[in-house]
């Protein structure tokens, strides 16, 4: 029984912070149809700031937290802006290349910059000590920081629906031609997903970093959150809810009954049987061309 | 194509002689909510010219897209010489005989010309990806028998000496008479060509026609052509078929349709950028 | 800006793709690494010989990667997986009995069957499914080869006998021979592919992918027989270097190792003969050279230990740096500087720039055709 719980709340509890950075990783191949590889070093990078800046100053953590998220949503703009720009128009493969050299860069100076792997995160607020949920522990505030990323998660998702931001953010997406035809500056847009996602990537880096260790695990998240975007759909931006949380679920399964080792091999077969199967994920449009 | 150049187009002896070499009928394409194409047929016989023409969005490319088997269809057929290709998959559809060029002539910048009107041969060159390392000699063989069909072909249409040129170094003209020339060289048997004089001045516009007017009656290949120019049109087209809004709005001998009051009327519509939403597609 | 140019000279000469020069191109590249071995096994530091032992098996895989990357366009990020696919397959094979080189032979075609699994949910979907394809590929070799290596032999890792004899010295001489008869067969392989009907495809599914199928491409076929053979050959090249360094364990297959291969075939060139092996040793004498280069930036304790970050943050810069200013590599800029040379040099007046090639007068055909 206290295996099914967690593995079941275990999961949801990892889910959600899945959710929270593919939702980052959809943001970006929505508007500008690159996976972005360098994810989880802007996730790391956030915390490592947040973390270095915690040790040696007294500031709020509030005033930190937003800091590290603006240096880490800059970096981002100044990415799309200074590297990518220059891709459009060029086969896709070019632009994900350069995020990846960029990604390479970016964990080379993190790996210089921060030598030490010994940093916490500590958010004002989270409860601490563990509670019994049918006979599993969890820690409480690794349960606060899910909810608060479910909570954000799915503000974004709305927000997206239902405001003019998000439907001319779909627009740039679709068809940037049409759309800055019909008056959408498609440049704004595009540097602005760029910055968001970063800026949510950075969220989920310090939000799991206050609860687990700040070091290259937190990176390994961004990686498994690429299945999670697939399943739930390239292009769906509700679609990452159901990605992050299914991911989250089968690893958690994995994590309970079979060992912690096989969560990553298991997630990406499971990568590989969606691509077979359903490769437009879940939610997202059905217009995948098959060759 | 099979490899001795000859189409082979399928279905019954009975279908094949009297059939058109495309025939659309009550076609419906519909992209999200939005319907590109409701109720168009259309068909081209053997040796003729139909040109297409319309305003923009009205789904004159989409209509060409759809006969390749590159968008879903929402309703009615497609028929190649009486074969249904309404599903079928745009590889299979080309490997019928349907050829095609594209607005945006889309070469291989790296290579030269004559390699990038060999790619259009891709289907009658007879050697595989194992022959290439085995049976040297054949592809030697093989290779030498489609440059020289190439160079034949490019000397036709006066474009021998841009041969060797690299394609990425062309100007607008010549890369959209390379694109001609690639959909042609396999001697399809049916061409489909999107706005071929599409940003071209007069003198370039004449060689266009010529190259059109030689591929139809040289070649004897029937062709549908979405044009914008009407003085184009008129020159080379037997049939005209009007588009306005996804819909057949003319349809008739090309002296008809262009006299017609109709004519004047649909098209010199401007459409609004929505309605352009509905029939544009990235392909 | 319409000019007409007179005569055909000027188009001639601004040849892009030159059958006999490819053909030469091989064989100069061959003779050159026939050369710098015959030198180096002459009279070379075992050290030197073992440089340019790393750089010829690093020069395989580069070649492959560029096959599948600079010539197909499709993107994979996770090769290093075939390179741990290789070598743990040849390693069980060895173990079996079997007999070098059959033991690496059969970790290229582990490989093969490898690249068949992992290409097929991903290349049948136009878009670029395939460098998530093999990230679950690098994983999974990953954890094969970790679950093998401790239920056989421990965090040790695998040892290899080595394969010739002699001193150090002679054993990297016989490599070196070894391994430039398998480049050169690599590069000859390669340039048959490469030309013909299966490389005007491969770069036409590169270029345009939906108009290489109207053209009659069978796309998934090509991107499919493609990547089963790239990662045949890096396979082999897994195989050789497991028997090259005669140790193998998992944590030496990294993705770093992947991004370091794609920074050799940018730098080189893509989709060229000579491109990847330029980049190979490029990346290779790299590690050499970066802690002498940063020490003298920054103190020379820090710069060893961060050694491999900064070969990261360089690697990252040149693969950037390259994409983004100089996709056609070293190549492409001695390419171009030679044609600027040779042009300033044969007296005419017509620079690159105002050169082209582009328009000619047309002849405005006389009379209408009837329709």
């Amino acid at each position: 029984m206290s295996e099914l719980t967690a593995a079941i709340i275990g999961g949801l509890s990892l889910g959600a912070v899945y959710s929270l950075v593919t939702l980052g990783i959809v943001i970006i191949f929505r508007a500008t149809e690159t996976f972005n590889f360098a994810h989880g070093s802007f996730m790391l990078l956030a915390a490592l700031i947040l973390g270095r800046l915690q040790s040696h100053s007294g500031l709020p953590f509030e005033v930190l937290a937003l800091i590290s998220l603006a240096i880490v949503g800059a970096l981002g703009a100044m990415l799309f802006r200074f590297v990518l720009r220059s891709t459009i128009g060029r086969p896709h493969f070019v632009a994900v290349i350069a995020t990846l050299g960029f990604a390479a860069v970016a964990d080379g100076v993190i790996g210089i910059v921060f030598p030490e792997t010994q940093y916490t995160i500590t958010i004002p607020g989270l409860s601490n000590g563990s509670t019994r949920i049918f006979g599993a522990t969890f820690s409480v505030a690794s349960l606060e920081i899910s909810a608060f990323a479910v909570i954000l998660t799915v503000a974004l998702v709305l927000v997206f629906r239902f405001t003019s931001l998000g439907v001319r953010m779909r627009a740039a997406g679709q068809n940037s031609l049409l759309a800055s035809q019909g008056g959408i500056n498609v440049h704004r847009v595009y540097i602005g997903s760029w910055a968001l996602a970063c800026v949510l990537a950075g969220v989920a880096g310090i939000a799991y970093g206050s609860v687990n260790s700040v070091n290259q695990g937190i990176e390994s998240l961004a990686l498994l959150a690429f299945p999670a975007a697939l399943l739930g759909g390239l292009d769906s931006i509700p679609g990452s809810l159901i990605g992050g949380f299914g991911i989250g679920l089968i690893g958690g399964f994995v994590a309970a009954y079979i060992g912690g080792e096989y969560v990553t091999v298991v997630t990406y077969l499971v990568l590989l049987v969606v691509m077979l199967f359903l490769p437009h994920g879940i939610a997202g449009t059905r217009s995948v061309r098959r060759v | 194509m099979n490899e001795n150049h000859e189409w082979n187009p399928g279905g019954t002896q009975q279908d094949t002689l009297h059939a058109s070499a495309i025939e659309v009928r009550t076609l419906g394409v519909a992209f999200g909510g939005l319907r590109a194409l409701t109720d168009v047929s259309a068909s081209v016989n053997a040796d003729h010219i139909v040109a297409i023409i319309g305003p923009n969005g009205a789904g004159k490319t989409t209509l060409l897209n759809a006969i390749c088997g590159l968008v879903p269809k929402a309703g009615g057929e497609v028929r190649h010489y009486g074969k249904d290709v309404t599903n079928a998959h745009p590889t299979k559809i080309a490997q019928c005989g349907v050829g095609r060029s594209f607005q945006d002539p889309r070469l291989i910048d790296s290579l030269s010309v004559l390699e990038n009107v060999l790619c259009g041969a891709h289907a009658t060159i007879g050697y595989s990806l194992a022959d290439q390392v085995i049976h040297r000699l054949k592809v030697g063989k093989a290779e030498r028998k489609a440059r020289a069909n190439a160079k034949e072909l490019l000397d036709l249409f006066s474009l021998a000496d841009l041969a060797d040129v690299a394609a990425g170094r062309l100007a607008y003209g010549p890369r959209k008479m390379v694109d001609i020339a690639r959909a042609t060289i396999s001697r399809p048997s049916v061409l489909l060509l999107d706005e071929p004089s599409s940003g071209l001045g007069r003198a370039e516009r004449a060689r266009i026609e010529n190259m059109l007017l030689m591929i139809n009656k040289e070649f004897q290949i029937p062709m549908m052509i979405v044009e914008h120019h009407m003085d184009l049109v008129r020159a080379v087209a037997h049939r005209v078929l009007g588009l306005a809004s996804g819909s057949v709005a003319l349809d008739g001998p090309t002296s008809e349709v262009l006299a017609s009051e109709q004519f004047r009327a649909t098209m010199t519509g401007e459409v609004s950028v929505r309605e352009q939403k509905v029939a544009t597609t990235d392909v | 800006m319409t000019r007409a140019i007179t005569g055909t000279k000027s188009a001639a000469q601004a040849h892009a793709f030159d059958w006999r020069s490819l053909i030469r191109q091989r064989y100069i590249i061959i003779v050159i690494a026939f050369i710098v071995v015959a030198f180096v096994t002459a009279g070379g530091s075992s050290y030197s010989i073992y440089i340019v032992d790393t750089i010829l098996l690093a020069g395989i895989g580069a070649m492959s990667l560029d096959l599948l990357m600079g010539t197909g366009g499709q993107v994979s990020i996770g090769n290093v997986a075939f390179l741990a696919g290789g070598a743990f397959a040849t390693v069980w094979a060895a173990r079996a009995g079997v007999p070098f080189p059959f033991d690496v032979i059969i970790g290229g075609l582990a490989c093969a069957v490898f690249g068949l699994i992992v290409g097929l949910p991903a290349l049948r979907i136009r878009g670029m499914y395939l460098a998530l394809a093999t990230l679950a590929a690098f994983y999974l070799a990953d954890f094969v080869g970790q679950q093998y290596q401790n239920d056989t032999v421990g965090a040790a890792g695998f040892f290899l006998k080595p394969v010739f004899s002699g001193t150090i010295a002679q054993q990297s001489a016989s490599w070196a021979w070894l391994l430039l008869a398998v480049l050169a067969g690599t590069i000859i392989l390669f340039s048959w592919l490469r030309s013909g009907r299966s490389g005007r495809a491969w770069r036409m599914i590169r270029d345009h992918e939906i108009a290489a199928s109207i053209m009659g491409i069978p796309v998934s076929r090509y991107k499919l027989s493609l990547f089963v053979i790239t990662s045949a050959i890096i396979g082999i090249q897994g195989g050789l270097t497991a028997h090259f360094t005669e140790s193998v364990t998992y944590d030496s297959f990294t993705l770093s190792l992947s991004i370091s291969v794609i920074a050799m075939i940018l730098i080189g060139g893509l989709d060229s003969q000579a491109g990847p092996l330029i980049g190979a040793i490029v990346i290779t004498t790299l590690p050499i050279f970066v802690p002498d280069i940063i020490g003298n930036f920054v103190g020379s304790a820090n710069a060893s230990q961060d050694a491999s970050n900064y070969s990261e943050v360089i690697y990252g810069a040149l693969i950037m740096i390259f994409m983004i200013k100089a996709p056609k590599g070293l190549v492409g800029l001695i390419q171009t500087t030679g044609r600027k040379v040779l042009s300033r040099w044969d007296g005419s007046r017509t620079s690159p720039l105002t050169d082209p090639l582009v328009t000619k007068d047309i002849p405005v055909p006389s009379g209408t055709p009837d329709p």
